[in-house]
This record gives C-alpha cells, sequence and structure tokens, in this order.
C-alpha cells in the first residue's frame, strides 16, 4: 500500500514538472514573439549576428553580394548648397542631395517607365529649399512604383509628397546602440519602406490583429533580427587582375553623364533602384558600418524571402529544447549530472543553457538564414532559477 | 560533312554567346589601343579583344559597361590581387590610435601597405642595392629616406623603376660630398606631390654601409 502511494506521489511530482517545463516553454515562445515584435533590440541580436557572421566566413561562404536586379546609385559626389535659416533667421548655408539631377534622373525614369521600383532613402526635410523643389516633388507623386524616405520625429518639405513617402527609422537603446532590429511597421500600423516596396511588388501585406500580426493569411512578425546578405563592403569587386565590377553607380558620374552612350532607360530596364548616400549615411551594423539604403533594401529582401513568417517547424523545435532545459531546470537537473565519466561531465559543464541555445540558433541560421532570439529564454531560465532560489531560502528560512 | 558544319556553327555561336561585350564610356586617356585601334567612347569590345595600354603612363583606366548583364565596370592598367582573408584576420581586425595616419580619400591605400611588408630585414650596402618590391609607384608619388647623420636629419628621395627601390652611395652624398656613415637607421615615407601629404612606410630600416675603402681590390 504504501508503495502503491509513493508512486502516485511520484507521477503527481513528475506531472507538476511536465505541466511547468510546458508552461515555461510555451511562455517564451509566446514573450519572444510579443517581446519580438516590438521596436526595442534585444542585448544579444548584434552579438548573435556578429559570431554567426564570422561563422560564415570561416566556414568561406562569406562574399559581397549584390542581386542583378538591384541598381545601387550612390548620391554622395552629387551635392548642391541651399540657404538655411534656423526660427527662420538665415544662418548660413547646407549641404543637400543635388536635386536638379535627381530631377533629371527621375524625369527619366517616368519617361522610361519600365524600372520595378525605386526607393529613394533621399530626406526632403521641411523648412530646407532649393530652386527645383516644385518640378521635383511634382514628378514625385505622379510616378508609379516609388518611395521616398520618412522619419517619425521630422516633417516633410511639401504634403504632396506624404502619399509617395513611408518610414526609414529603427530603434536603438542607452544598451543597444547599434542597429540589428527591424520594424516593419512603424507608429501604430505606418508602413516602412520595405514594408511599402513588399505591398506594391507583391500586394501581400502585414495586418494587425490585436497583439498578433498576419500576412498572407499566415502569422507572421512585425519585427526580426536582420541578417544583411546584400552588402557592399568596397566599391567594386575584382573580376580579374584588369577588371573591376562597380558594386553601385554613381548618379552624376555614371548614369547621367553616359546618357548619351548607355541610355538611362537601358540602365534602369527591370531593376529595383536604390538610391541613397553610401559614404556619410552609414549606420553601425554586425558587418561594420552599411549604408542605411543598404539596410533598407535587406529588409525588403527578409520580407520577399518570407523571413517574417512565424516559423511553426522551428517554433516545435524550439519548444522541445526549450521543454527539455525546462524539465532539467524543475528537476534540478543537469546535464553534466547524469554523467558517470569525470572528463565528459568537465566537457558538459561547458555546454552551458545560453551554449546549447547558441548552437541550435546557429543550426538555424545556417540552414535556413533564420535568426531567432536567444536573449529571451537566457533571462527567463535564470529568473525561474533565480526566484526558485529565493523560494527555497524562504522555504529554509521559516524551518 | 553536314554535321560537322552544323557542329561547328553551333560551337561558334556558343563562343558568342559566352564572350562579354564591352561599350566603352569612360577614358582617363588618349593612348590607349583595343585590338591595334585607338580607343574611342562610344566603341565596342569583348571579353578577348586585347587592350594595349600606352607606355610611360601609370593608373590608365577605361570605364565600360558590359552591354549583356548592363553593368559598369573598370578596366585598369595595374594588376589588382584578389584580397582572401585568413581566419585570424576574420576575428581580429586592426586598429590605429597614432595621429601619423595620412590617409586620404581616393588614395590608393594598397601602395603603402605592400611597400610595408617589402622592409623587414636588414641591408647592406656595397655598391648599389636593388630592392624588388613588385610595387609600381605613380609618378605623382615618390619615395623619401630619412635618416641622422651626426646632429643632422638628412631626407633624401629614393630612386624606384619597375618595382624597384634603388639606393646607392649617392643616398649619402650632400653637396657632392660623400658622408662616411657606418649603420644607419632610416625611415621611409611616400611623398604624394598632388597634395603634398606624405604616408608613413617603415622605420629604422637596418642599413650596413661597407666602406669603398675597404674592398679589397680584384686585381
Amino acid at each position: 500500500m504504501k508503495k502503491i502511494t509513493f508512486l502516485l506521489s511520484l507521477r503527481r511530482h513528475y506531472r507538476i514538472k511536465l505541466l511547468g517545463a510546458f508552461l515555461l516553454s510555451v511562455g517564451i515562445i509566446a514573450a519572444s514573439y510579443f517581446i519580438g515584435n516590438s521596436d526595442i533590440p534585444m542585448p544579444d541580436e548584434m552579438k548573435v549576428l556578429r559570431t554567426f557572421d564570422s561563422f560564415m566566413k570561416i566556414s568561406g561562404q562569406y562574399e559581397d553580394n549584390v542581386p542583378d536586379s538591384i541598381l545601387l546609385v550612390n548620391v554622395c559626389y552629387d551635392k548642391q548648397l541651399v540657404d538655411y535659416s534656423v526660427h527662420d533667421i538665415p544662418v548660413g548655408q547646407f549641404v543637400i542631395t543635388d536635386r536638379e539631377k535627381l530631377l533629371q534622373f527621375l524625369t527619366a525614369a517616368y519617361e522610361a517607365d519600365n524600372y520595378r521600383y525605386i526607393m529613394m532613402d533621399v530626406f526632403f526635410e521641411h523648412n530646407i529649399e532649393s530652386p527645383q523643389d516644385s518640378a521635383l516633388f511634382a514628378t514625385i507623386s505622379k510616378m508609379n512604383r516609388i518611395v521616398i524616405a520618412n522619419h517619425t520625429d521630422s516633417y516633410l518639405s511639401d504634403s504632396m509628397l506624404k502619399q509617395k513617402s513611408a518610414y526609414a527609422d529603427y530603434t536603438v537603446t542607452w544598451k543597444v546602440t547599434k542597429f540589428s532590429h527591424f520594424q516593419f511597421m512603424r507608429e501604430g500600423d505606418e508602413p516602412t519602406m520595405p514594408l511599402r516596396i513588399y505591398e506594391d511588388l507583391t500586394g501581400k501585406t502585414i495586418k494587425k490583429w490585436g497583439p498578433f500580426y498576419f500576412s498572407d493569411g499566415h502569422l507572421c512578425k512585425n519585427a526580426i533580427t536582420l541578417n544583411l546578405p546584400i552588402r557592399v563592403a568596397e566599391d567594386y569587386s575584382l573580376e580579374t587582375p584588369n577588371i573591376l565590377e562597380k558594386k553601385y553607380e554613381f548618379l552624376g558620374a555614371d548614369i547621367l553623364a553616359h546618357d548619351s552612350i548607355y541610355p538611362i532607360s537601358m540602365q534602369l530596364q527591370d531593376k529595383i533602384i536604390i538610391i541613397g548616400d553610401f559614404m556619410t549615411d552609414v549606420h553601425d551594423t554586425y558587418l561594420g558600418p552599411q549604408p542605411g539604403s543598404l539596410i533598407c533594401i535587406n529588409a525588403y529582401h527578409a520580407l520577399q524571402q518570407g523571413d517574417h513568417y512565424f516559423h511553426w517547424g522551428w517554433a516545435t523545435v524550439q519548444f522541445i529544447i526549450y521543454f527539455i532545459i525546462g524539465y532539467f531546470l524543475m528537476s534540478r537537473l543537469t546535464f553534466a549530472r547524469m554523467l558517470p565519466n569525470v572528463y565528459l561531465r568537465m566537457l558538459f559543464f561547458i555546454f552551458s543553457v545560453p551554449t546549447i541555445l547558441l548552437i541550435v540558433a546557429l543550426i538555424a541560421y545556417v540552414t535556413t538564414g533564420y535568426v531567432y532570439n536567444m536573449y529571451i529564454p537566457t533571462f527567463l531560465y535564470w529568473l525561474y532559477q533565480f526566484l526558485m532560489n529565493m523560494y527555497l531560502k524562504s522555504k529554509n528560512r521559516i524551518r | 560533312m553536314k554535321l560537322l558544319t552544323i557542329l561547328l556553327f553551333a560551337f561558334c555561336n556558343i563562343l558568342i554567346v559566352r564572350a562579354d561585350d564591352y561599350k566603352v564610356l569612360y577614358l582617363n586617356s588618349n593612348d590607349i589601343l583595343i585590338d591595334g585601334k585607338k580607343a574611342q567612347v562610344g566603341a565596342t569590345f569583348n571579353d578577348k579583344s586585347i587592350i594595349t595600354w600606352a607606355k610611360n603612363q601609370e593608373r590608365q583606366a577605361i570605364k565600360a559597361v558590359n552591354t549583356k548583364t548592363n553593368k559598369m565596370c573598370v578596366f585598369v592598367s595595374q594588376s589588382m590581387e584578389k584580397n582572401s582573408l585568413t581566419a585570424y584576420e576574420i576575428l581580429t581586425a586592426n586598429k590605429h590610435l597614432s595621429t601619423h595616419d595620412a590617409y586620404q580619400e581616393g588614395q590608393d591605400i594598397s601602395i603603402p601597405i605592400k611597400l610595408r611588408k617589402q622592409f623587414e630585414e636588414d641591408y647592406e650596402l656595397l655598391d648599389t642595392l636593388v630592392i624588388d618590391t613588385k610595387v609600381v609607384l605613380p609618378s605623382s608619388y615618390s619615395l623619401i629616406a630619412t635618416y641622422e647623420y651626426g646632429d643632422a636629419r638628412i631626407s633624401k628621395t629614393v630612386k624606384t623603376a619597375n618595382g624597384q627601390i634603388i639606393i646607392d652611395r649617392k643616398l649619402f652624398s650632400i653637396d657632392g660630398k660623400a658622408l662616411q656613415p657606418r649603420d644607419v637607421l632610416i625611415n621611409f615615407d611616400l611623398y604624394n606631390k598632388e597634395n603634398g601629404m606624405y604616408t608613413f612606410i617603415k622605420g629604422d630600416v637596418k642599413l650596413m654601409v661597407i666602406p669603398e675603402k675597404a674592398i679589397p681590390s680584384a686585381e
């Protein structure tokens, strides 16, 4: 009789642990989804991306890559000076992107109308005016398949630009000061430039439903840890010792200057055109400084690849791993204790929970390019252990 | 015979399809020849064409567009090497803390870096010392050697030609008077005449100057 009672109590004991591990695992996946959808980057995202990138480089899988469908247009050497005022008092002159050249280029593009899309990462800020503004803004507003940059904390120069604009922003924190996390819809349901391109080119979008996001009828994420496969480390790639292929073209010196020999319409044929300043508009990423426009096009690339969809397969794998780790934690077991051999035990001490998660994340990254968050599970396991230790201490004190 | 003709035609077609055609957009020299003809803006050539670069002119280039891929590229007269990173270079990075960094936008940094690697040894100057660097200096650059002799600090331009640095006893001659140094520590700098900037190459290169009188006669 005593034996049966012991077995029943043992079963109940196991049941609690299994239920606890299950709830903890579901909680981690849910927390990763909801917190991950915010604009705030987690502290480990940059580190994880850097580790993965180093691994890819060492394994020889690193390369500069700009797909043929993309034409990068650098405006870093196409500048003009305009008068500038602060509180309506002239203070001098300000350097802006040459709007005359932009107008010339967009007029040619409008006439050709053979491009796939134009993403112009140039901000037309309120209070900065040039003589070409009215013609330039009128051209932009009548063009199809174009998006220009807007920011959540600034104003556009002309209200007619609003319908052609989308946000080109990301958030940093006191802890994470570099770019690693991209949110597709900001300020509620306002699209960013990558999402606008995705909407216009595929007809799909991201919709919010309560705390969940859906795209094309599938559960999806509104923000991701952004991998940057489209990257430009150098101006040229060396094809042979004497031939250098240009990674991007200069607006004035390459595209406009050779219009008579190599017409702009030919250069734009079926291309997604990215116009930006590749030299001064750079942001710290896991690859080092990268142009803001490239971050945007990588975010569009991620949407196109379906990286924003909730991966049920990987969620299941994650759930199993979290469940096993959770069960071990609740049973106060460690992987090392299960091994009889002292050397194997020492080896397994190295494999702490964050290391196991890192290895799994690395496998996910190498096989699918999917970067999943490890900060939230690690933090929640730590929190569980901390609360459990507190509880046990207080229990011992009462005894 | 018919089959052979078809095969030959198909082979020619494959060759035509594989060849990349280029259209010249810009030339920085008027003396470049493509297939023996003077290159001109708007002219076309393919990847089998022979480009003859003008002699005595450094850094010649042709900007062209690949008409098949619609990508712009630059053909350069000076061969360049592809940088392949080692695991150590991937995992570590060198950062400069000093202010002696005269890098200017547009400067070809590969020249000082390549030159720096050449001065690793000690040298002995008997008659003429030739250091083969394989780094051809553009005409706008000159190599300056600086050393101390007594209380004086002496800087002189070192002869360079065809990727070689030539050091002779003229380096130790002031106003026609020969100096008699023994062990000299030389600092090398690269001088860019266009912008008047100096780029530090290598310091404290040891040069042992063998006295002329000590050379035993061949007679």
